[in-house]
């Protein structure tokens, strides 16, 4: 939950540093990987390191790469769905960029609220098992 | 860094060992065309480096390394037809996308990286009369390739080296050479720079905020750039500028050029000639 919503975050920099300040990538991910939680950063240090290689492979190639190596915890659907940003980031024209980026963001975001309603579900249903093995318990008891 | 490093560091993999194993040390430019051998030039004569044609992924390579794949970023120069990265001027040719404005290309034919140089010491019998003559106009002129870019930077060097308050308008940020902000060419400890900003603009902008003795630029090539170079004239700063001709009297023969002349914004012309190592400069006075 807290990789998707760190995912997030990040995604929403990126838009704003697009838009604002026409950022490069390089630079742009240089910047996240030493802005955010541990487990968000490993996947922008990754790049960071991969970018050494651009031009040899694409961009959206070193991009999969580092979203396959890091992002284990994401289920392969929310995987794909970032590895797929990588096809857009820096070729296409930017209002495009910042479709593709919205887009990812809204769906991860919509995946953790998801997440944390199961969680919520889950806890209650351990809550009110516990809470009825323990009624059933007294009325036996007594 | 070397600058033809730092280009062979933008080509593929192959092209690059074939340029260090040729051992090549000065290059004015590399060129890729698609079909055809990759060439180095020097002293305007074109030399293949390697047997291999270029692709267009070649030229996708060059282009992804230049701009860290972020085509937006570099979208305003590339309209022109040209990218910069750290003072290395890379133009594009190939087939224009009508969408967004025409400023991406669907097809890339050939590309041309130029390498800047830095040459200490070439203006050194230049340099007196240009400071004599600082608050009046000084125009460099040659043919495209003939060494304007790095006299004027060696001027704008020894002349802030000298004692003058210099602001330059680096428009394509070739002048100085940085990359993001850092690195690139000395060009002298009273030089304030401005980069990104077109010729006209940015004078104005360094005459306004920065109080120079003498505002330089390179290439004056539009009226823009002409209207820029009448109001510093007229403001009481010198100015210091590049123009492509072999001489003052072709500059006669395009109506820009003849109405910088006929303005008398410039008191000095210096005239580059020769090429390669062999290269001359000869003073001539405009007007006074």
């Amino acid at each position: 939950m807290r990789l998707l919503r760190e995912l997030a975050r990040a995604l929403f920099v990126m838009e704003g540093e697009l838009k604002g300040n026409l950022t490069p990538l390089p630079r742009l991910i240089q910047m996240l990987s030493s802005e955010f939680a541990r487990e968000c950063a490993f996947f922008f240090a990754r790049m960071a390191e991969r970018l050494s290689f651009l031009g040899d492979e694409p961009f959206s190639a070193l991009w999969a790469d580092a979203a396959e190596q890091t992002l284990k915890e994401l289920s392969p659907r929310e995987r794909e769905i970032v590895r797929a940003l990588g096809e857009t980031l820096g070729r296409y024209p930017l209002p495009m960029q910042l479709t593709a980026l919205s887009r990812c963001r809204e769906y991860l975001l919509e995946s953790e609220r998801a997440e944390r309603q199961r969680y919520m579900d889950e806890r209650r249903l351990i809550w009110g098992t516990a809470a009825a093995a323990a009624m059933l318990l007294w009325i036996i008891l007594i | 860094m070397d600058r033809l490093l730092q280009a062979a560091a933008l080509l593929p993999e192959d092209y690059r060992q074939a340029l260090i194993l040729r051992g090549i040390r000065e290059a004015e430019e590399i060129r890729l065309r698609t079909g055809r051998s990759p060439t180095w030039t020097e002293a305007g004569r074109e030399h293949n480096f390697s047997e291999r044609a270029c692709r267009e992924k070649d030229l996708l390579c060059v282009l992804d390394k230049a701009c860290g794949a972020s085509l937006h970023s570099v979208s305003e120069t590339l309209r022109r037809g040209f990218l910069t990265v750290g003072g290395l001027r890379i133009g594009v040719c190939g087939v224009r996308n009508p969408a967004e404005g025409g400023w991406s290309f669907q097809r890339y034919s050939s590309l041309c990286l130029r390498l800047p140089h830095e040459c200490r010491g070439i203006a050194r019998d230049l340099i007196p009369v240009l400071r004599e003559n600082a608050a009046g106009g000084t125009l460099i002129i040659s043919p495209p390739g003939g060494g304007k870019t790095t006299l004027l930077r060696e001027c704008i060097r020894c002349l802030s080296e000298g004692g003058l308050r210099i602001g330059v308008a680096d428009e394509r940020g070739e002048l100085s050479g940085t990359e993001n902000g850092e690195g690139g060419f000395d060009l002298g400890c009273r030089s304030d720079i401005l980069i990104g900003t077109s010729k006209g603009e940015g004078c104005l902008q360094l005459l306004r905020c920065m109080n120079p003795q003498l505002i330089a630029m390179d290439e004056i090539t539009c009226r823009e750039d002409l209207q820029a170079a009448m109001q510093i004239a007229g403001c009481g700063t010198g100015i210091l500028a590049t123009a492509h001709a072999t001489g003052v009297e072709q500059m006669r023969l395009r109506p820009l050029y003849r109405e910088i002349l006929e303005a008398g914004i410039f008191h000095l012309a210096v005239v580059i000639s020769g090429s390669g190592r062999e290269r001359r400069y000869s003073m001539t006075q405009l007007s006074s």
